[in-house]
């Protein structure tokens, strides 16, 4: 999977921009993000997977990390590892992680945690890279039997049975469906079908939305 | 480049700063245009003070910030702009889909001597890195600085605020973004400064602000 989009899609962005969705098929991918030459500020989001309808309740969204801080605080090179859809038969589950290699393995510096059932994953505590910026994790919205409303804390919803209401009145009774533009937000799945990204699967076995990594610099 | 003994730094990045308008900000609102090429946003939400109650001085207006990359915020923004006057929160609206427009930050208005409570994270904030911070209860008598913010409450007597700052009994409130940012109170009947609480003897609380940074 290659980077989709870059920051030409955002018109009004300087910043180089590269987002790295999850696998449609596999249960995450790796990749490496190379830090661009003359950049002063880095910012990461980290976006876990949600996770599949277990056949009477939605599925709860993923987590989200972010991490600002100086460019000069960052490796050269990160390992990106995003989580894909969660189908509830082996396939996803895993955290979407940006990490530093460390010899032969791999540091976790930024982690968001995928859900597995119906309830949000946890959100993820400030750590020893974390103390070099700025750091902020919210869990994600536990699923539904019913309908959904758009949670308080986190722009990613769970999924359900019914309608999906998230923020900013978007409203789904089918797929879910992750944007970032003019606003970012997403919306789990009803019935049997796959949330947004990040998103909670509908209630009938809907898988997860997978995750999401976006690193900007400038 | 070097620039002469206190003379401002000049700054790449746009800086708006939006006033308490003369006109009902809830259907007069300013409007904020990302600017081109922008890559991150700040923003610093001040809400307004609130009115002395005749026996205690306003209580300051709580402090917002948040900091977010400019792609995923949209391209134009409401800004309302409190004050005790109309009885309004300082907030930025997104109003692209929904006539009512959806709330993404806020900093609530000291209401008579009770300082403005801070706001909670919500899930616009959930990209970015959000605080907030309450204001500064009024005073019958005096006010010392406050600890946790740079904005006042106002006071029956003297007003004490950050950084050596002071009113005297009577005066009235000011505010200022140079050489450091502070607000103080005001002192019986005068009126705060921008966030501040009014005097005890019904003095109006300042006017909110808000300053939306990019670059």
């Amino acid at each position: 999977m290659f980077v989709r989009q870059n920051q030409q899609q955002f018109r009004n962005s300087n910043a180089d921009v590269q987002i790295f969705y999850g696998s449609d098929s596999t249960a995450d991918f790796t990749r490496s993000w190379n830090k661009p030459p003359g950049v002063s500020h880095v910012y990461m989001l980290a976006i876990g997977g949600g996770a599949p309808g277990d056949g009477a309740t939605g599925g709860g969204s993923g987590a989200v990390s972010r991490w600002y801080g100086a460019a000069q605080n960052v490796p050269d090179t990160l390992i990106i590892r995003v989580c894909g859809p969660n189908n509830g038969a082996g396939s996803g589950g895993v955290s979407t992680t940006i990490s530093y290699r460390n010899g032969a393995g791999t540091t976790s510096l930024v982690n968001a945690i995928s859900a597995t059932t119906f309830s949000g994953a946890g959100g993820t505590g400030a750590n020893y890279f974390s103390a070099s910026g700025f750091y902020a994790g919210v869990g994600g919205q536990t699923g539904n039997t019913g309908g959904q409303s758009g949670s308080a804390t986190t722009f990613l919803t769970s999924g359900s049975s019914g309608s999906l209401n998230s923020n900013y009145g978007y409203v789904t009774t089918s797929a879910g469906v992750f944007m970032l533009q003019p606003i970012i937000g997403g919306v789990g799945g009803s019935a049997s079908l796959r949330g947004g990204l990040g998103c909670g699967g509908g209630f009938n076995f809907g898988p997860g939305g997978q995750g999401l990594v976006l690193i900007a610099s400038w | 480049m070097s620039y002469p003994i206190n003379y401002p730094t000049p700054q790449n990045a746009n800086v708006q700063i939006f006033y308490a308008q003369t006109s009902d900000p809830s259907i007069f609102p300013s409007t904020w245009i990302k600017p081109q090429g922008a890559s991150f946003v700040w923003f610093t939400l001040i809400g307004a003070g609130g009115n002395g109650d005749t026996t205690t001085g306003g209580g300051s207006g709580a402090v917002t910030n948040f900091m977010g990359p400019a792609f995923l915020i949209p391209d134009r923004l409401s800004v309302q702009v409190g004050s005790s006057y109309y009885g309004m929160d300082t907030s930025i609206i997104y109003q692209e889909k929904d006539t009512g427009g959806y709330t993404l930050l806020t900093a609530q208005r000291g209401i008579s001597s009770a300082a403005g409570a801070a706001s909670a994270s919500n899930y616009f904030a959930a990209m970015g890195f959000f605080q907030s911070i309450a204001g500064q209860a009024g005073n019958s008598a005096g006010v010392a600085a406050s600890s946790t913010t740079f904005l006042g409450g106002g006071a029956g007597t003297t007003v004490t605020a950050n950084y050596g700052y002071t009113v005297p009994s009577g005066g009235s409130g000011f505010f200022q973004m140079s050489p450091i940012i502070v607000g103080t109170g005001a002192s019986g009947i005068a009126t705060g400064g921008i966030g501040c609480g009014g005097g005890y003897n019904s003095g109006a609380g300042g006017p909110g602000l808000a300053v939306i940074i990019t670059w």
